[in-house]
């Protein structure tokens, strides 16, 4: 299989994921803004998350944690949206660019940002595990991943930093 | 940098346009040009080698230490 077409097949991948997190998160911005005028909330059973007994336990809780899940879907999503600009416009024959590294620079800083909110979204659910509300939400170490993926991230964009060095001093070198 | 590149005055000495010395070394011109105003970062044997024979002279004549 051809490198561009694997490029292909990942920025379409991208995009449905893109589209699922950005309805995600929409369908929960929405939820916590509904039950600020409606007091039984949204149902969004389908999405595997049930908020409403949380919401009769408090309004306050139920904003927060909302809010919360709802950061880390728009955090997931931007980091595929600029997956998406990046596999649409890299080049293969000079791949070392500041735009490159620029892309993959802020990739690592969202997936750094949707770990630190998986963890506060996890920590915050035990504790209201703890005050006996039903969640219905399975986690599964959602943060340990992202935090990898920003590692990784972050070693890429050196290696990139210094490879930009590199094609610079070749493209000067006559 | 300290290294000088004294391209343009070997150049002069021996009565020759870029145009000339590009065509006869072997060279692209946007590569000379970038080697005359001092902003390459290295040059090949080759290269220095073949300047060298056209422009009937020495690497120490084209480029030189100067401390700053």
């Amino acid at each position: 299989m051809k490198t561009e077409n694997i490029f292909i097949a990942l920025t379409v991948v991208a995009w449905i994921m893109f589209v699922g997190f950005c309805i995600e998160a929409g369908v929960l911005a929405f939820n916590v803004v509904w039950s600020w005028f409606i007091e039984n909330g949204l149902n969004i059973k389908s999405m595997g998350i049930e908020l409403r007994e949380l919401l009769s336990f408090s309004a306050w809780h139920h904003t927060v944690f909302g809010s919360l899940l709802t950061a880390v879907a728009v955090f997931k999503a931007l980091l595929l949206y600029e997956g998406i600009k990046l596999t649409g416009k890299l080049s293969l024959k000079e791949p070392f660019s500041e735009w490159v590294t620029e892309r993959l620079k802020r990739m690592a800083d969202y997936a750094w940002q949707a770990a630190v909110a998986s963890v506060c979204v996890e920590i915050y659910a035990e504790w209201l595990k703890k005050q006996t509300i039903t969640l219905g939400i399975s986690f599964d170490n959602d943060w340990s991943g992202f935090l990898l993926l920003a590692g990784i991230l972050y070693v890429i964009a050196s290696i990139f930093k210094r490879g930009i060095q590199l094609q610079q001093e070749n493209e000067l070198t006559v | 940098m300290p290294l000088i590149v004294n391209l343009d005055v070997m150049m002069a000495k021996r009565k020759m346009s870029l145009n000339e010395l590009s065509d006869k070394v072997g060279i692209t011109l946007s590569n000379l040009s970038i080697l005359k105003t001092g902003k390459a970062k290295a040059i090949r044997f080759s290269t220095l080698e073949a300047i060298c024979e056209v422009l009937d002279c020495q690497p120490g004549d084209i480029l030189e230490y100067r401390n700053s």
